[in-house]
This record gives structure tokens, C-alpha cells and sequence, in this order.
């Protein structure tokens, strides 16, 4: 056993013989010789460190058997342990959140090419807020209060895009090319230009008002069919299904981009409308005789206690703010205004 | 007994039997380097070493529901252990038995008497030799050594004359002694005694 227990030591210290080395090999092979061997190196294990620090790999190592386990516990689902479960979507998400990311690319990328259909991305600007936003192909713009921009993730040929609610577009010129919006049914096509749509879908009107360059308005199933230059304004009646173009500084209507709120003549009803989604709020208006009195001012930066203020001086209104309630989660809820008629 | 589990091991055996993982990962932490480690001194190889790490806990992870908490966890694990890494020993020295072969035909083709303890460094060196020979002469080499096969064989295997075949394995015998032997057994064994001797110092 003494010629062994060397030619195992020279092996484990990397010293040996071929002889040393064919020694080993026997004594794996046998079982017999193994039951030796095995006690010769319990004692080699017992020696050794009471714990190595885990090696450099150790992540890597982890991650695998991670994953070896989460593929065998998947095959035998059904012995269900809540531990298990809550262990298993950690790795899962762990493991395949990135892993969906680059497949849903790849997928998307693929699919794009092979059928030549478009990946879209989606901006929502909710109440109280406006962004600013930038498009694959470098144009950009501002996204109003409430309102969504759907584009593609690559534009190829001609760029659309589809808006719901109120957008401010600085295009870039493109050899071959137009710009399209689609917005509640319009078509504002584009070169080079800066344009601002406002397509709520709850109000009544689409408008259109170009500060530079020019743009087509079309709308299909109808005769409209109306080119702008700059500082020309269209509006359209959804109810009416009639445009019309007026002229004259189309800046009021643009600058909400620039944090202004603008009313020109718009009916106190609409100020409402526009109030509630640019200070996220609910305005109501409780007496239907006001709603057609038309208002008209400038405001940049006021909160809405002093714009309802301003309103209430140069309208025949008086208003009250109900105190928002507290919710369960320790939210607030929306602030609420009541609009009167003035005694 | 030797090996006895500390209060946190026996909680942390007690909760992988019930299926925890967190006690598993545990587990893994504190013994997968030392494992690795030892594996590492059986097998010469980083890459087995880290199957074993990883066999070895899928298995104890398979098998918690019949982990004795009493007996020592470190002497289960080497227990497992151990059974994995002797198959792989024998299956490596098996794909290995080649270099064996071959250190004997180049020790025959060298004057020089052969220091013992060559053999280990032969063992971790050839294998580099060989991946350094250009492709069409490795394949030959490995399909003649390793796999076996006659030289007329490979021969009509890669419609090439035998006498190519012939060259080819007669070219690379020599890389590969050169490459070990750096043209001189006497400067790799100064060489070897030099390493040891760094090391036995760097010991003590």
C-alpha cells in the first residue's frame, strides 16, 4: 500500500511518474482499490481548508446550476412548494427577462425584414405633463397633456406616424419621402416642416396650424384636400365634416409647447376640457349656460387656483376647489373644481 | 466525529430536505471552492473540475429529500463527489491513453535518459503541441494516435496516398518533440528543476 498511498501523493502534487499516473488509473478502476483510494483522499479532503472561498467562476457556476434545477423542476411540476415557486420566477426573471429582450428584438428585427412590416413604439404624455420627443429619423417635437404618439422603430420610405390628442412636429427634410400624421382619421402630410396637430378624441375639432414650411391636410372618404403655408391654421368639425382655414399668427396655438396656455375666443366648456388635462384635474361645469361663454387669455407657469382666479374676474363664473380626498394607499385624489354662475 | 456540522449547516441541511433553495445556495457557496479545488488536483482541468462542482450539487439537490442531517454534510458532499470525478478520470485516461503511447515513441527516439517526474509535465504539455499543428496534419495525427485508425485507412479516408499519410504523422511526431523537448531534453529538465525549485522556496 506504501508504493500507492506515493504515486497517489506525486499525482495530487502534480510530480508523478507514468507510473504514478497508471497507478491511478488502477486504482479508479477497481472497486476494491477505489474503497482504498477513497480513504486515502477523504483524509486529503478532510486536510484541506476548512473552506476555500468559491473560485472565480463562481457566478458562472451558480447561473448553470440555476438553471439545470429550473429545468428539472419545470419537468416535474406538480409536487407545487410555494418556496420553490417564488425561487423559480426569481431565476426565471433573472434568467429570461434579458434573454425575451433580445429574442423579442431579434424576433421583431426578423419579422420586419421578412414580411416588410413595421415595429412601433408608443409615447404617452399623461395630464399635467407635456414631453419632448425625437424620432428614429431625427425629427422631433413636443407630446401635449394626455396624449399618444405611435411611430415606427425604423422609418423606411416614407415616415408615418399616428397621434392621438396634441403634437407640436419639427420635421427633418428627406430626399425621398414625406412625413405623414394620422390623426383621428386626417392626414397631415409633410415635408421639412414645423407643424402642430390637436386631435383630441373627446373634442370636436381637429386642428392643424403650420409655422413653417407646408403641409397637405387630407381626409379620406372626403373632398378635403388643403395645402397650408406658413401661419395658416385649419379646423376641422368632426360633427360637421368641414374644414376651415384661417390666417394670421398661429403662434397662440403652438406655444403650449413653451409651457403657455393660450385661449383665443374658445368656449368656456373646452377651457375646461383643456384645464383638467394640462393641471391633471376635473373641472366641472354645472350650469349648461356657461359652457358657450367664450374666454380669452394668455398663461405660462400659473397653477391653476390663479388661472381659475383670472377666469373668474373676466367671466361671469365663481368656482370652488374641493378639498381632494385621501385615499387608502396614501395617494390624493384628483383635484376636483366646481364652476358656477356668479350671484 | 470529525466532520460535524456547525448549528447554522444543520439548519440550512434540515431546510434544503424541506426544498429551500436559499439554504442550497448556501450550501453551494461554502463548499463549491473547496470542491472545485480538490476536484482540480484529480482531473489537471479547470473546465472538469467545474462539472463536478456543478454534477455534484444538481445531484445533492435531486437527492435532498434522503440527506441524513446527522452525519457530517462535508463528507456527503465528497462522497458524491468522488463517484463523479472517478468516472471522468477513467473516461479522460481512456481519450488519453494516446499520450501515454506517444511518450513512449518519442522517449525512444531520444538519446536522453528520462527524468522521472517528466511525465506530469509531458501530460499538460502535449496536448498544446498538438493544437498548435497546422490543421490538415493534426487531423491526421489524432485520426492515426487517438482514434486508431492505419495508416492505409486514413488514407482512403482523406483520398490521400499512404505515403502522405505516412509524412504526416512523421512530421508532426517531430513538432511535437521539438516543442516539448525545446530540441534539448536537458534544457526542459533544467527548466523543470528551476520551476520546482521557485516553487519549494516560494513555500518556505
Amino acid at each position: 500500500m506504501k508504493e500507492e498511498l506515493e504515486a497517489i501523493k506525486n499525482f495530487l502534487d502534480n510530480r508523478y511518474s507514468k507510473k504514478d499516473y497508471l497507478m491511478m488509473i488502477s486504482q479508479f478502476e477497481k472497486d476494491h482499490s477505489f474503497e482504498e483510494l477513497k480513504g486515502y483522499l477523504e483524509k486529503y479532503w478532510e486536510e484541506g481548508k476548512e473552506s476555500i472561498p468559491p473560485c472565480e467562476n463562481y457566478q458562472a457556476l451558480r447561473l448553470k446550476v440555476q438553471q439545470q434545477i429550473l429545468k428539472e423542476e419545470l419537468q416535474h411540476r406538480g409536487n407545487g412548494n410555494g418556496r420553490l415557486v417564488h425561487y423559480l420566477s426569481r431565476i426565471a426573471a433573472f434568467l429570461i427577462i434579458p434573454l425575451l429582450i433580445a429574442t423579442f428584438y431579434f424576433y421583431f428585427q426578423w419579422e420586419e425584414m421578412k414580411s416588410g412590416e413595421t415595429v412601433y413604439a408608443e409615447i404617452y404624455c399623461p395630464p399635467g405633463t407635456r414631453s419632448r420627443f425625437n424620432l428614429p429619423d431625427g425629427s422631433s417635437g413636443w407630446l401635449n397633456s394626455d396624449s399618444y404618439l405611435k411611430y415606427p422603430v425604423q422609418f423606411s420610405g416614407n415616415r408615418h406616424v399616428e397621434l392621438e390628442g396634441e403634437a407640436f412636429f419639427n420635421v427633418v427634410k428627406r430626399k425621398n419621402g414625406t412625413f405623414t400624421v394620422h390623426a383621428q382619421g386626417i392626414k397631415v402630410e409633410a415635408l421639412g416642416t414645423g407643424f402642430n396637430v390637436m386631435a383630441y378624441p373627446d373634442c370636436p375639432r381637429i386642428e392643424v396650424s403650420l409655422e413653417v414650411g407646408s403641409v397637405k391636410v387630407t381626409r379620406q372618404g372626403t373632398d378635403l384636400d388643403q395645402t397650408l403655408i406658413p401661419n395658416q391654421r385649419l379646423v376641422f368639425s368632426k360633427t360637421a365634416s368641414k374644414a376651415s382655414v384661417s390666417s394670421g399668427d398661429t403662434g397662440y396655438f403652438t406655444s403650449w409647447k413653451d409651457g403657455f396656455l393660450v385661449f383665443r375666443n374658445v368656449p368656456l366648456e373646452e377651457v375646461a376640457v383643456r384645464l383638467s388635462r394640462w393641471y391633471n384635474s376635473e373641472i366641472i361645469i354645472q350650469d349648461d349656460v356657461l359652457k358657450n361663454i367664450p374666454f380669452r387669455a394668455t398663461f405660462r407657469n400659473e397653477s391653476l387656483e390663479r388661472v381659475l382666479s383670472l377666469l373668474a374676474i373676466s367671466t361671469p363664473i365663481s368656482y370652488k376647489l374641493i378639498e381632494s380626498k385621501l385615499n387608502e394607499d396614501g395617494t390624493y385624489e384628483k383635484q376636483k373644481v366646481m364652476i358656477k354662475p356668479k350671484n | 466525529m470529525k466532520w460535524e456540522n456547525d448549528r447554522e449547516e444543520v439548519r440550512d441541511i434540515a431546510l434544503l430536505k424541506a426544498g429551500d433553495i436559499d439554504a442550497f445556495e448556501r450550501l453551494f457557496e461554502k463548499y463549491s471552492g473547496t470542491l472545485n479545488h480538490f476536484s482540480q488536483k484529480i482531473l489537471k482541468s479547470g473546465h472538469d473540475a467545474d462539472e463536478v462542482v456543478q454534477d455534484a450539487f444538481l445531484k445533492i439537490w435531486e437527492k435532498r429529500y434522503r440527506i441524513d442531517p446527522d452525519q457530517p454534510f462535508r463528507g456527503y458532499i465528497f462522497t458524491i463527489a468522488l463517484n463523479i470525478i472517478r468516472k471522468k478520470f477513467l473516461d479522460k485516461a481512456r481519450e488519453d491513453q494516446f499520450k501515454v503511447q506517444l511518450y513512449d515513441e518519442l522517449l525512444l527516439a531520444s538519446t536522453e535518459e528520462p527524468e522521472e517526474k517528466h511525465f506530469s509535465y509531458y501530460m499538460g504539455l502535449v496536448d498544446e503541441e498538438i493544437l498548435k499543428l497546422p490543421e490538415k496534419r493534426k487531423q491526421i495525427f489524432i485520426l492515426h494516435k487517438k482514434e486508431g485508425l492505419t495508416v492505409p485507412e486514413i488514407a482512403t479516408y482523406l483520398n490521400l496516398s499512404p505515403k502522405t499519410i505516412e509524412n504526416q504523422i512523421t512530421a508532426a511526431l517531430k513538432a511535437i518533440r521539438d516543442g516539448l523537448f525545446s530540441k534539448n531534453i536537458k534544457g526542459l529538465y533544467l527548466l523543470i528543476m528551476l520551476l520546482c525549485k521557485g516553487i519549494v522556496l516560494k513555500k518556505s
